[in-house]
């Protein structure tokens, strides 16, 4: 069960991220000047390595997708930098990143909202190769067909329109998409969450299967823990636009040091009758990213919280090898 | 320990619910007998589409055009709901049956403040004044932990949270004290966090009101947590029925078998999940015989052939345990290549 984590700790880094921001304006008024910003994401940093799924977990509005898209800057980040295989991507150029773009796709939550409704998905698929301008369209067709079979459709599915496809085909469409290019890494952004648990299960086994054999590196988004505790080799928490805890799966399950995260553990609801669990059940909701609580962003709502939490926020800081955390606790 | 002697609250017999769509007849419901007893949680699990939201639907009379209920009956103490007229389900619902519903947001009214909302149940159903009306939803908001409740009370839905909205539709639910709470997947538009709240929130309602629950949902964790008992559905149809120990620790039938596989177990990490090959069937055209068969592996292990040409029945598997599969079932021709453990009364 260790082996690939621990693989995966020889690996080069594939993806470094240093102090990545994106605040969203809100404007309004007579000169529609800014009121105030959204915090979505603040100065987050963290690597992701060759061959590896980073898993991204956190609740809604905490700033995931978001983080997601900057990546892949189709969201322009506000300041930071983003190093992929040694190219800074946050000063590249449109025509550079275009080329770029091939090393780097996206898999979206809701496949139907991301296919052309009246594109046959056999054009669809191979639309990306298209846009770079590779190979003649029967060329393109007959890869369609290859990527198509590898996500376990047919080949007459081809013809077919996006409606005549069930959620999970659809998924496994844009899994097809966004492999045409032969990337290098993905961004699966809740690529699940929409589907049925007995459908979520191939297309996860697929996403696995599809990694070892290609040697993808995903980042995983999500926000159902157990989903991201089964596909990831390493797994960020996010609370409020930053990273709380950074670390294996298996000590991240094993020994959570975040208070946020053990709640997230304590909060999910497990299928096992017998099991009893303490509950930690945390008080009040999250709070919104506009403006957001000083300190550390969830002494709100943290059981453990004393005077230093609300006065200065915590930084990231490894604990323990391989282990990070942003926690007063900790320190 | 399933020795229920005492009488059930609601029992849903061969309720059949069709669905009149241009694209043929849609039967959502297809014969479900059910039974809920005082005080208990019955949790209903299925996929999307497989006809549990009609069921509860179906129960508080709120199934429109297209759809009907075509035949069966639901018996909630001791009266037929099915023939009741609109003038006497004005009575039954939201008084002694009651509905949480998944988006809170939308089942609020957006331009009435949440007080006024509560005490319109009490206004309707107990002849409460406005003064008196106010009062007891205050009441109502605090008991469901809305905080700072005298000032949230004259909130509108949209100044509240997902989390906040579920809370107010509970204490409206809760407003008259009824028999039955029928929860519509209630928790799955909310985070995590804030689903463990609501979770605790109708455990505690329900011990406070005695109330029996229809907890409906697609998550077998929520379900191990809160249900006593579980019905499972697949295309329109009950296929497996039993205590909540004995569905995770014993479960029958191939698709109950398939579900819990297939989903990750947070500490229980596994290389492979378990995986249904191919979809749902569709509602308007379902295939011949058992609904599950065309993605059965259990048929194919056997090699089966009745299980594509005959519709099997809910059989009781062993006391308080059944299941609807010809793994367990004999017809004519056909023996059973599993049996099923006789029942107490067999025995002597």
């Amino acid at each position: 069960m260790d082996t690939p984590s621990t693989k995966a700790e020889r690996k080069p880094d594939l993806l470094v991220i240093k102090d990545l921001v994106k605040y969203f304006p809100i404007r309004g008024g007579l000169f529609k000047r800014t009121k105030a910003v959204v915090k979505a994401v603040d100065q987050v940093s963290f690597t992701i390595r060759e061959g590896e799924t980073l898993g991204l977990v956190g609740e809604s509005g905490c700033g995931k997708t978001t983080l997601g898209r900057c990546i892949l800057r189709l969201e322009e980040p506000t300041s930071g930098s983003i190093n992929f295989m040694g190219q800074e991507l946050v000063k590249l150029g449109s025509r550079s990143m275009k080329e770029l773009r091939r090393e780097m796709q996206i898999i979206f939550q809701d496949p139907i909202a991301s296919l052309d409704p009246r594109m046959p998905i056999g054009n669809s698929v191979v639309e990306g190769l298209a846009i770079q301008n590779i190979g003649t369209s029967k060329e393109r067709f007959e890869i369609a067909i290859k990527m198509l079979r590898k996500v376990g459709l047919e080949d007459y599915h081809a013809r077919r329109y996006p409606h005549e496809f069930s959620g999970g085909q659809r998924q496994r469409i844009g899994i097809a998409r966004a492999l045409t290019l032969q990337p290098k890494f993905l961004v699966c952004d809740e690529p699940v969450s929409a589907l049925d648990v007995s459908i979520q299960s191939q297309v996860l086994n697929i996403l696995k299967e599809l990694q070892r054999e290609l040697g993808l590196t995903y980042l995983f988004i999500a926000h159902n823990l157990s989903v991201v505790e089964h596909i990831s080799d390493r797994v960020a928490v996010m609370y409020l636009g930053k990273i709380v805890e950074i670390t294996s799966r298996k000590e991240l399950y094993l020994n959570p040091l975040h208070p946020y995260t053990k709640a997230l553990l304590a909060a999910i609801p497990i299928p096992d009758p017998t099991l009893q669990r303490e509950r930690l059940v945390l008080k009040g909701d999250v709070p919104s990213p506009i403006n957001p609580p000083s300190g550390c962003r969830f002494h709100t709502r943290c059981p453990f919280v004393f005077d230093r939490c609300s006065q200065e926020a915590p930084i990231l800081r490894e604990v323990k090898p391989d282990h990070q955390v942003a926690c007063w606790l900790t320190e | 320990m399933a020795d229920k002697i005492e009488q059930p609250l609601l029992d849903i017999r061969n309720l059949k619910t069709y669905f009149y769509t241009e694209d043929g007849v849609v039967k959502a419901v297809d014969g479900v007998d059910l039974q809920v007893f005082p005080g208990e949680v019955l949790g209903l699990v299925g996929e999307s589409g497989c006809g549990k939201s009609v069921t509860s639907l179906a129960v508080m009379r709120l199934i429109s055009q297209p759809g009907k209920i075509v035949e069966g009956e639901i018996v909630f103490d001791g009266r037929d709901l099915v023939r009741l007229d609109e003038p006497e389900l004005m009575k039954i619902r939201g008084n002694r049956i009651s509905m949480i519903f998944q988006q809170p947001q939308s089942a609020l009214n957006p331009v009435f403040r949440v007080a006024d909302q509560i005490s319109e149940v009490l206004d309707v159903h107990q002849d409460l004044g406005k003064e008196a009306g106010r009062a007891r939803a205050i009441e109502l908001l605090k008991l469901v932990g809305i905080p700072d409740a005298e000032s949230r009370a004259n909130a509108f839905p949209h100044e509240l949270s997902g989390g906040q909205s579920q809370r107010v539709m509970i204490a409206m639910a809760l407003a008259c004290v009824p028999d039955m709470l029928i929860a519509d997947e209630p928790t799955t538009a909310l985070d995590v966090t804030i689903q463990a709240q609501i979770l605790n929130l109708i455990r505690d309602m329900r011990e406070k009101f005695g109330s029996s629950v229809i907890l409906i949902t697609h998550d077998l964790g929520v379900i191990a947590e809160m249900a006593e008992r579980v019905a499972v559905m697949y295309a329109g149809e009950i296929v497996e029925q039993t205590d909540v120990q004995t569905l995770f620790k014993n479960p029958v039938h191939p698709y109950t078998q398939g579900l819990i596989g297939s989903i990750p177990v947070l500490g229980k990490v596994r290389d492979r999940l378990d995986v249904i090959p191919g979809t749902v069937p569709n509602l308007v055209n379902l295939p011949p015989g058992c609904r599950f068969a065309p993605r059965c592996q259990a048929r194919k292990e056997h090699n089966l052939s009745i299980c594509t040409e005959k519709r099997p029945s809910l059989q009781v598997y062993e006391e308080g345990h059944k299941v609807r599969c010809w793994l367990y079932e004999d017809a004519g021709q056909h023996e059973a290549p599993k049996k099923a453990k006789k029942t107490a009364k067999e025995k002597k």
